[in-house]
């Protein structure tokens, strides 16, 4: 038997007034995979997580997860889903223990000790009050409120928003140990480095359509970054010549160059050359994911 | 409906429920009390030579104060002082929560946490209004009680049950406010917006009842107002409840719980 998808919509739109939020969105997640849900602020994201989680309601079209209707089936899909908000918003007079317990209840019960596990592993002291947190503290508790009930599907908005570089880490670690055990993720971020490193596939949405569904490695070969150089004395054009790389300003001893998919060759070539100096940021998503569908695909 | 949906949010109103209890408690206290030094003042005599509109305004019956020289009824005391208020007192709490239970919730983005378990919509429209019903039953008990003790520290006993009874109509004529309090709160999302309307709604349904037993040729409008039911009086005297307000009440609160539920159940829940 065919599994039905983790998550699934067909013509979906929602409109809020004036504003057409998503329009006529088709996308399919399979189940076990890791799904980056990519774009600007305001493309339509939040309001695609929110229509899945049926707190808003499609104006055309329809969602199921895990082949259930996101409307008629919505308590059964809550009962099998781990939600992550972009702003986790918690009740703070309560202590960690005591939110958890009571979140724990509305499941059903059963799931508090893998809280208290996490908890452990995120180094998160359950027993102050939510109150007394910090944000990256109240970042983990969310993160632990979405993963203990070992959900199907795993929905994350910008999950390590506000973690430090080594929780970021163990962050991936217990995600990639729920792929493992089946668990399909749909990831919402901005960070390019975080959606390679855990994605399997990724959608791109622009102004509440969805502009591209890539493979990360895909993506990868598409890349672009800008490398700018300074070198000790000026060197010709053409020595910069490579495939892949595109020379976009020259100027004597200092050129920037658009820099597309692997650098070794490039590496290896500026070795060769009297390199004074060179920057080369890491790719953001609009240098590469927006910037590139931006042009081939216009909504 | 989930044990711990209530447990929780009782524990989350804790501090502005028990601010509330004490505050209004103190103030029964405080009128039952000063029932010593005006028991014996023909104070009576005072009342009666204010207009009769000031008079009704106050929640009593001008034919029914007593004749010169005799001792101030503590029926009519507390009357004026403490139960002529009461319902609006409830009620003022009911706005407060009501209008804030659900739509404070959505401002602050805990609705999504919660919403986001399997929990029905209904189920935590019904969790506030409950919290709601606990609190006021409270309301009313240590209201009872303070006020029994003011009398005791005046010197005076009064038949209690009259005095609960009379409590137990402005708590109900309070859970109708708190009930379509609730009902805005989850209409428009927003604490703002549904404590103006549920306010002014609120003292719409008050300066009408004032406005009707004030003017006699307006009496008729007074059926209109929720308060018109509560006449405090006249259950401490003759122990009698005003079944067409006991009725009403309850029936208003419910009403409007169902809607607030059905309303909550079909909204978009924005961010």
């Amino acid at each position: 038997m065919i599994a039905s998808p983790a998550i699934q919509t067909v013509d979906l739109s929602k409109r809020y007034g004036s504003v057409q939020a998503l329009e006529g969105l088709n996308l399919t997640v399979q189940q076990g995979e890791v799904f980056g849900f990519l774009g600007p602020n305001g493309a339509g994201k939040t309001t695609t997580i929110r229509v899945l989680l049926d707190l808003i309601r499609p104006s055309r079209g329809r969602a199921a997860v895990l082949g259930l209707d996101c409307r008629r089936d919505s308590l059964a899909i809550r009962r099998r889903v781990g939600y992550l908000p972009g702003d986790v918003a918690v009740y703070r007079p309560l202590t960690g223990e005591g939110l958890l317990a009571f979140l724990d209840h509305l499941r059903g019960g059963g799931c508090l000790g893998r809280g208290r596990e996490l908890a452990e592993r995120l180094d998160l002291d359950l027993s102050r009050q939510i109150g007394e947190y910090s944000t990256g503290m109240v970042q983990k508790l969310g993160l632990i409120i979405a993963l203990m009930p070992r959900p199907d599907l795993l929905i994350l908005d910008e999950p390590t928003k506000g973690l430090d570089p080594l929780v970021q880490v163990e962050i991936y670690n217990i995600l990639s140990e729920e792929r493992d055990r089946g668990c399909t993720v749909f990831f919402s971020s901005h960070i390019l480095p975080e959606v390679e490193r855990v994605c399997d596939r990724v959608g791109i949405l622009r102004q509440g359509r969805l502009v591209a569904v890539e493979d990360v490695q895909a993506i990868r070969h598409k890349r672009v970054r800008i490398l700018t150089v300074s070198f000790r004395q000026p060197v010709p054009r053409e020595a910069l010549r490579l495939e892949g790389i595109e020379v976009r300003q020259m100027d004597g001893r200092q050129a920037t160059l658009a820099v597309y998919g692997h650098v070794p060759d490039l590496l290896r070539r500026l070795a060769e050359l009297p390199v004074e100096d060179f920057v080369f940021p890491e790719a953001t998503l609009e240098d590469t994911f927006m910037k590139f569908y931006s042009g081939e695909t216009e909504p | 409906m989930s044990g711990h949906l209530l447990r929780v949010n009782l524990y989350l109103h804790r501090w502005t429920a028990l601010a509330w209890i004490v505050g209004l408690a103190a103030m029964a206290f405080m009128v039952a009390a000063l029932y010593r030094s005006v028991g014996a003042f023909d104070y009576g005599q005072f009342i009666k030579n204010l207009p009769n509109a000031l008079i009704a305004a106050m929640g009593l019956d001008p034919k029914a104060l007593p004749p010169a020289g005799s001792r101030y009824p503590v029926e009519s005391w507390l009357t004026q002082e403490f139960l002529s208020w009461a319902p609006l007192a409830v009620g003022i709490y009911g706005v407060v929560y009501g209008s804030g239970a659900i739509a404070r919730e959505a401002e602050n983005r805990t609705l999504d946490l919660v919403l986001s378990h399997p929990v029905p919509r209904a189920w935590f429209v019904v969790a506030k209004a409950l919290v709601f019903l606990v609190s006021v039953t409270l309301l009313v008990v240590a209201s009872g009680v303070a006020l029994q003790a003011g009398l005791a520290a005046a010197g005076t006993t009064f038949h209690m049950a009259n005095l609960y009874l009379a409590l137990l109509e402005a708590a109900l004529a309070g859970l109708a406010i708190g009930g379509y309090s609730l009902l805005f709160s989850c209409l428009f999302l927003s604490t703002g917006k549904a404590a103006a309307v549920g306010g002014l709604l609120t003292v719409a349904f008050y300066a009408i009842d004032l406005v009707s037993r004030t003017v006699a040729s307006i009496g008729w409008l007074g059926n209109v107002s929720l308060f018109h039911f509560y006449r405090a009086e006249r259950v401490l005297s003759t122990g009698h409840l005003d079944w067409t307000g006991v009725a009403v009440w309850p029936l208003v609160a419910v009403c409007a719980v169902a809607c607030a539920a059905a309303t909550f159940q079909r909204r978009d829940i924005l961010v």
